[in-house]
C-alpha cells in the first residue's frame, strides 16, 4: 500500500478538532456569516465559547455514530495554530459520492495553504473514503475559491440563481464537482 | 377576506392523519420504482411506526403534507418544503406520488403549484430549489410545467444498477412565478384537467 501520509503535508497537517482546546478560537470565527452558515446550520449570529464547545461535541458524536460526516482541523506545521476546518458531509457511501467544505479563518492562511490543504483533502476523499465523486457549493462572489477549485480540476456543474444572500445582495450559488477518473488523470500529469 | 392555502381542483394538501396514513406510506415502500425516484439513499422499507416517526421528524424542520384527491379524499402522495434559508429566502421542495394510478395525470403538478403558492405568497420566499434524477423525465416535465428552470447537472451522483446517474438541479424565482400567475389567471386549470 502507498504509505504516503494522509494527514501530514509540507507546511500544514490535519488533526482532530478538539472541542476543549479549539472552542475559543472557533467562537471568534462566528463573526463570519459564511462560517456560521456552513458549520452551525442555524441562522447567522455569534456563538460563545461555551456554545461552540457544546455544538462541536454534538457534531463529533453524531459524525462518529453515523459516519456521514468527517471533520479535520487544519493546523500550521510551525506553530500548531489552527487555521481552518475541513469537513466532508452528505456522504453517501453506497453511491460513492460526498460533499465537502474547506474553510480558512483568514485570507493570509487561504493564500498560503489552500492549495496544499485541497490536495490533501482530495487524496483523502478518493484514496481513503474511496469516493467516485466529490462536490461543493460556492457563492459566485468568492472568486478566489472558484479559482482554487478550478485549478484543482473541479468543473462548474450547476448555477442556482439568487440562492445566496450576502452583504445585502443576492448572488448565485455554484456547484463544483470532480470525479475520481478526472482526479487520477491529473495525478499522472503532475508526476 | 382570508385566503386559505393548500386547496386545489384535483388535490388538497393536508396534514397527515397519524392513525391511518402511516399504513399507506408503508405500503408505497413496496414499490421500488417509487423509492428509487424519491431518494438517493438505498431503497429501504419502513414499518407504519417508522413511517410515522419519519413524518414527525420531517415536520419538525419543514412543511410536510399529504397530497389528497379532492373528490374521493384518497391519499396519493407526499410533498415537503424544507431546508429553509431565511436570509436568502429560499427552500427545497420534494414530492412523490406513491399511488401509481395517479402518476402522470396532473395531480403532482397541481400539488406543486399549491406548494409554490404557499412558498411565495405565504412564506415570502424568493426562490424554491429542487433536485431530480436525470432518468425521471416525467417529473422533469411536471416541474417545467410549474415554471422551474434547469440550472445544471451534477454528474454521476448516484450509483445503482451498476451504472452512474446524474442529478439535475432546478429552481424557480419569485419573479418567474409571478409572471406565470398571469398566464394561469387567463386559463387556470383547464391545462391540468386536460392531462387527466
Amino acid at each position: 500500500m502507498n504509505n504516503q501520509p494522509l494527514f501530514q503535508g509540507k507546511s500544514i497537517h490535519f488533526t482532530a478538532v478538539d472541542p476543549e482546546k479549539d472552542a475559543a478560537l472557533i467562537s471568534s470565527w462566528t463573526s463570519s456569516p459564511e462560517f456560521v452558515k456552513r458549520y452551525f446550520d442555524g441562522f447567522f449570529r455569534t456563538y460563545t465559547t461555551v456554545e461552540v464547545k457544546k455544538l462541536i461535541k454534538e457534531k463529533l458524536k453524531k459524525a462518529d455514530e453515523s459516519r456521514q460526516d468527517y471533520y479535520f482541523a487544519i493546523r500550521e506545521n510551525a506553530e500548531e495554530r489552527m487555521i481552518g476546518i475541513l469537513h466532508f458531509g452528505w456522504i453517501m457511501l453506497s453511491n460513492q459520492s460526498a460533499g465537502f467544505d474547506l474553510y480558512f479563518s483568514d485570507h493570509d492562511s487561504f493564500e498560503k495553504y489552500s492549495d496544499e490543504a485541497l490536495k490533501m483533502a482530495l487524496r483523502y476523499a478518493f484514496m481513503e473514503l474511496s469516493l467516485h465523486r466529490l462536490c461543493l457549493t460556492l457563492p459566485s462572489y468568492d472568486e478566489e475559491s472558484i479559482l482554487l477549485f478550478e485549478r484543482a480540476g473541479f468543473l462548474r456543474e450547476t448555477q442556482s440563481r439568487q440562492a445566496v444572500f450576502y452583504n445585502g445582495k443576492f448572488y448565485d450559488q455554484l456547484t463544483y464537482g470532480i470525479l475520481r477518473p478526472e482526479w487520477k488523470k491529473l495525478q499522472v500529469e503532475v508526476q | 377576506m382570508n385566503h386559505g392555502f393548500f386547496k386545489g381542483n384535483l388535490v388538497d394538501l393536508v396534514p397527515m392523519d397519524l392513525d391511518k396514513d402511516p399504513e399507506i406510506l408503508s405500503k408505497w415502500d413496496r414499490d421500488s420504482e417509487f423509492k428509487r425516484q424519491f431518494d438517493v439513499v438505498p431503497a429501504v422499507m419502513y414499518s407504519p411506526i417508522l413511517s410515522k416517526e419519519w413524518y414527525e421528524a420531517a415536520s419538525a424542520n419543514g412543511a410536510t403534507m399529504i397530497i389528497q384527491t379532492t373528490k374521493e379524499k384518497k391519499v396519493i402522495g407526499i410533498i415537503e418544503l424544507d431546508g429553509f434559508d431565511w436570509a436568502a429566502r429560499s427552500a427545497w421542495v420534494g414530492i412523490g406520488i406513491g399511488e401509481a394510478d395517479y402518476r402522470g395525470k396532473g395531480y403532482g403538478t397541481e400539488a406543486m403549484q399549491l406548494i409554490l403558492e404557499y412558498a411565495f405568497q405565504g412564506l415570502n420566499l424568493n426562490r424554491v430549489n429542487l433536485n431530480v434524477f436525470a432518468f425521471n423525465t416525467r417529473a422533469i416535465r411536471s416541474y417545467e410545467k410549474c415554471g422551474f428552470r434547469y440550472e445544471g447537472t451534477q454528474r454521476e451522483v448516484i450509483y445503482k444498477e451498476d451504472q452512474r446517474w446524474d442529478v439535475i438541479d432546478m429552481g424557480i424565482l419569485r419573479s418567474e412565478w409571478e409572471e406565470r400567475q398571469k398566464i394561469w389567471e387567463r386559463e387556470p386549470l383547464e391545462l391540468v384537467q386536460a392531462a387527466s
